[in-house]
């Protein structure tokens, strides 16, 4: 009767793991997914420098023969600083700063600076106070100068911060968003009036604007 | 003939009686498949697509492809998200099908982990339903959803909510999955990334014993 059972038992058991084994059925099937929070990489470029003076009514290059600024190097009036890209395998301009000693009446310098968007997120540009300046504000040239973003004039200050501010949200509102693998490209222009008296003869402007990029997080 | 002997023979031919009905219910339910080892579940591209997503993020779906740009594997999915912020999400809808010719059921969800690609790991949540579309499409069970759960516990959601739930002949189920990232509250870059799989095994449907089924009607 032992051996009985024990063979009515083997054979629920073998039945039972049978019936298991049927239903059961093996199909590859895969939902993947990556995410990928990305770098943010602005590249900024400073893709042309033009000096021009006023002789006769109209602007004609520096460099020309009636020019005092004959044998001026123009890229000299232009310092930077750059950084590299997380891979380090590309660097930007982080900042830029114009020099303009001894300027004369009826001279302009036009600037084309240019934003490539090169991360994989849309991004917004904003300025950093901390790593801006404008010094000698109180010289007579900061009084006459005509600074122009994009062909619009940038409004006076009443002081060097607030001038620093202005030109500041001129430029940080010419660049604006810039969408992923788009660039912007912004024209600078620093205008002396032929207008502008002897005080401002062999005087130099100096200003230093530092831009911050973000991630456009519009909520 | 002893009494162990009888029983011994009278269990042997009903295995086999019982296994060649089960071998002709399976060539009856795989008849028009060929192969019992035939595919039973797949997604159905065009109704797999990117439902919303918060503003800078971009998320997509792909299947493989050939170089005709020929979709070659409807049982593989990627969810793709690029750009991420603390606060942002991206919300799918997966749709797949059950195009085997018996009933099927899930018997479990499992996750698997890039253990080289998981930074994101503790910051990323999920939300989302489970649907179960019935009668060619003309209506929809809802089988159940889920809220604010983290990724070690997206898979035991799932199975929760799927196992022993019918997915008959042709029916689709959908899941809508939305994968939302912690938000502190200063919008923060996030860095890194996080790949995971999310794998369901299905079993053959069977009734439980107080069901009725009406799969012969």
């Amino acid at each position: 009767m032992k051996r009985t059972k024990f063979i009515l038992l083997a054979l629920v058991v073998a039945l039972v793991l049978m019936g298991a084994g049927y239903a059961a059925w093996t199909q590859t099937f895969t939902i993947n997914s990556t995410v990928d929070a990305g770098e943010l990489f602005v590249k900024v470029s400073n893709t042309a420098n033009t000096l021009e003076v006023k002789q006769a009514g109209n602007y004609v290059a520096a460099t020309s023969a009636n020019s005092p600024y004959l044998n001026t190097d123009i890229n000299n009036l232009v310092t930077t600083t750059t950084e590299s890209n997380k891979a380090g395998n590309d660097s930007t301009l982080s900042t830029l700063t114009y020099n303009l000693a001894k300027v004369y009446p009826g001279t302009r310098l036009t600037s084309s600076i240019k934003f490539e968007n090169k991360g994989i997120m849309k991004v917004k540009a904003s300025y950093s106070g901390e790593g801006s300046s404008i010094t000698n504000f109180n010289s007579q040239i900061w009084q006459d100068i005509v600074i122009n973003v994009n062909g619009t004039p940038v409004v006076h200050g009443s002081n060097a911060e607030q001038m620093e501010q202005n030109l500041a949200n001129a430029i940080v509102a010419a660049v604006g968003d810039i969408e992923t693998g788009a660039d912007k490209t912004i024209t600078i222009t620093q205008e002396l009036p032929i207008s502008s008296g002897n005080a401002t003869e062999q005087t130099s402007l100096n200003w230093v604007v530092q831009l911050v990029f973000e991630q456009y997080n519009a909520q | 003939m002893g009494k162990a002997k009888y029983l011994l023979l009278i269990s042997v031919i009903a295995l086999i009686i019982i296994g060649l009905s089960y071998a002709m219910a399976l060539q009856q339910g795989f008849e028009a498949y060929g192969l019992a080892n035939a595919t039973l579940i797949e997604f159905i591209p065009e109704e797999c697509m990117v439902t919303r997503t918060s503003e800078g993020v971009m998320a997509g779906i792909e299947f493989k492809k050939n170089i005709l740009g020929d979709i070659i594997d409807r049982t593989y999915v990627n969810l793709s998200v690029k750009g991420v912020y603390e606060g942002a999400y991206a919300s799918y809808r997966i749709t797949s099908k059950n195009i085997s010719g018996i009933p099927l059921s899930v018997d479990k969800f499992t996750m698997y982990i890039d253990k080289f690609n998981r930074t994101l790991q503790n910051s990323i949540y999920f939300s989302g339903k489970v649907k179960i579309y019935r009668n060619q499409g003309a209506y929809f069970d809802e089988l159940g959803s889920f809220n604010k759960v983290k990724i070690d516990d997206l898979a035991d959601n799932l199975t929760d909510i799927m196992k022993y739930r019918k997915i008959d002949v042709s029916e689709s189920f959908v899941l809508e999955l939305k994968q939302q990232f912690d938000n502190n509250g200063d919008d923060a870059e996030l860095t890194g990334g996080l790949s995971y799989r999310l794998i369901p095994t299905f079993i053959q449907y069977f009734p439980k014993n107080d069901e009725t089924t009406s799969a012969e009607n």
